[in-house]
């Protein structure tokens, strides 16, 4: 796998002169799922930075952007520019530990989908409903969660679209893509302690991603995009249409029984039981016409 | 010294959030945050000396560095920055705790970890990254040999006069904008350059 002319071109560019702040982004995002991108701009990188008489550090024009990005996140412009490094990320393989770097990356949506956007699949800009449970907004949320929908291609994963739990737009997939999460919990909540991430499907019908039968999910408060372990493909039984991914924060580790009880209760809330925190994004699944996974 | 050193003033824009100390200070440091994240760090507990290991690529190691600038600008931290101790400690202990955490989300346990002051890296570089910088620095060479006098003597002023944009092109009667035109050509064509001869970085 090589690193495209026009993504060298975006390699270049950046560690030169610059990228606008969406392009570089989406470049971020796109050097953690493409090694072979990574590498051009490790050598590209070290070339320019040797050049400017600070070698091995980042170059000045990356240094300007990322300084940027800094203070937008501290300024709070971009909730989730927060690029927490995740190398350790424990994943089922080498490419998906390359998404869950993408993910760990806490991509902007605005940057994710305005790039990355594959052929043949609009953005979604499809609002969550607000019927059934109340989402907690992104201003508002202490606890959350972001979806990235993932596609695989030649060895690796390019990141298709992504949602945030409590935000505004759902994320476009397509059956065969895979789902990967990263959470924050505010560090006031010192009390959660574990995540459930289940989602809803157009038929009620329920799709299972954490807790696993045999495994749960520990989190920390104060994490910020945090990228959970492994990733999820959207099988077939993923049927196409509007699928709820409820993440439920809760102080100890929850089974399937509990959750679903939580779900099945006479009336969901956010805040029932007391100490658990919902939250919600939507993902839109369409069926895998382009992808030729059949 | 501490860049906050003598600088009341300084300290109390970088605690109240400004804008402008904040970029000062992140400009400052990235350099040798960068250093350290490369480096790795070595813990000593009762039991054992631990070493975390260092992050190998420029990409982790900004998004590494990211998070330590994001812990440190948060304003309790901000606040909780004395300005006596030096900054760069301050930054490297935020630096090397969140290594350490990275470990522990791994399930690997670091227990009893003193708070011993970071030592600011040396700007000397290890022997392999050196012997990769002294390659590159003799293709760098020989490019510059190759382009016309004007944009090599910019290049000059630039990156070994330190001097700023601005700066380096009114010392050739340039705007600005041309002085920052030279600069794109000049390193998107040491890319070029560097391509065409088969050069793959520290990478064989």
């Amino acid at each position: 796998m090589s690193c495209s002319d026009s993504d060298r071109g975006r390699v270049d560019r950046a560690v030169t002169e610059g990228l606008e702040s969406g392009e570089w982004r989406a470049l971020r995002g796109h050097l953690s799922a493409c090694a072979a991108c990574a590498s051009e701009y490790e050598d590209a990188s070290l070339a320019v930075s040797q050049l400017e008489g600070h070698a091995f550090e980042p170059t000045d024009s990356a240094r300007e952007a990322l300084l940027y990005d800094l203070l937008s996140a501290l300024e709070g412009k971009a909730a989730h520019a927060s690029l927490l490094h995740g190398t350790d990320v424990t994943a089922p393989t080498s490419l998906w530990r390359s998404a869950a770097l993408v993910a760990s990356l806490g991509v902007v949506l605005v940057g994710v989908g305005a790039v990355l956007v594959g052929p043949g699949l609009g953005r979604s800009d499809d609002p969550v409903s607000e019927s059934g449970l109340t989402a907690r907004g992104a201003t508002e949320a202490s606890a959350g969660f972001s979806v990235f929908c993932l596609r695989p291609e030649d060895g690796s994963a390019t990141v298709i679209d992504a949602a945030e739990s409590g935000g505004g737009r759902a994320a476009a997939c397509r059956q065969h893509d895979r789902l990967q999460f990263t959470y924050s919990v505010d560090a006031r909540l010192t009390h959660i302690g574990s995540l459930a991430l289940v989602a809803l499907g157009p038929d009620g019908e329920r799709a299972w991603y954490w807790p696993r039968p045999d495994e749960t999910l520990p989190v920390s408060s104060g994490a910020r995009q945090v990228a959970l372990p492994g990733s999820f493909e959207l099988l077939d039984r993923h049927q196409p249409g509007r699928w709820t991914i409820l993440g439920i924060f809760a102080p100890a580790s929850l089974s399937r029984a509990e959750v679903e009880a939580h779900l099945s209760g006479p009336e969901l809330s956010d805040d029932h039981p007391e100490s658990w925190l919902t939250t919600r994004a939507v993902v839109i699944v369409s069926d895998d016409v382009v992808g030729g996974h059949e | 010294m501490s860049f906050f050193a003598g600088e009341p003033d300084r300290l109390a824009q970088f605690r109240a959030g400004d804008r402008d100390v904040l970029s000062d200070v992140y400009r400052h440091y990235v350099g040798p945050l960068s250093r350290v994240l490369r480096q790795g760090f070595s813990v000593t507990t009762p039991e054992r000396v631990l070493h975390v290991p260092g992050l190998s690529s420029l990409h982790e190691i900004e998004c590494a560095g990211q998070e330590v600038f994001l812990r440190a600008f948060q304003p309790k931290a901000r606040l909780g920055y004395d300005g006596v101790r030096s900054f760069g400690n301050y930054l490297f202990r935020i630096a090397r705790n969140f290594r350490i955490d990275e470990f522990r989300r791994r399930g690997l346990v670091v227990s009893g970890i003193p708070v011993e002051d970071l030592n600011v890296p040396d700007a000397i570089l290890p022997v392999d990254q050196q012997l990769v910088s002294n390659e590159l620095d003799a293709m760098i060479k020989a490019f510059l040999s190759i382009v016309p006098e004007r944009d090599r003597r910019y290049m000059g002023l630039r990156f070994e006069g330190g001097l700023a944009q601005t700066d380096a092109a009114a010392e050739l009667g340039l705007t600005r904008i041309q002085g920052r035109r030279i600069e794109a050509r000049m390193k998107l064509g040491l890319l070029s350059y560097l391509r065409e001869r088969g050069y793959r970085g520290g990478r064989s």
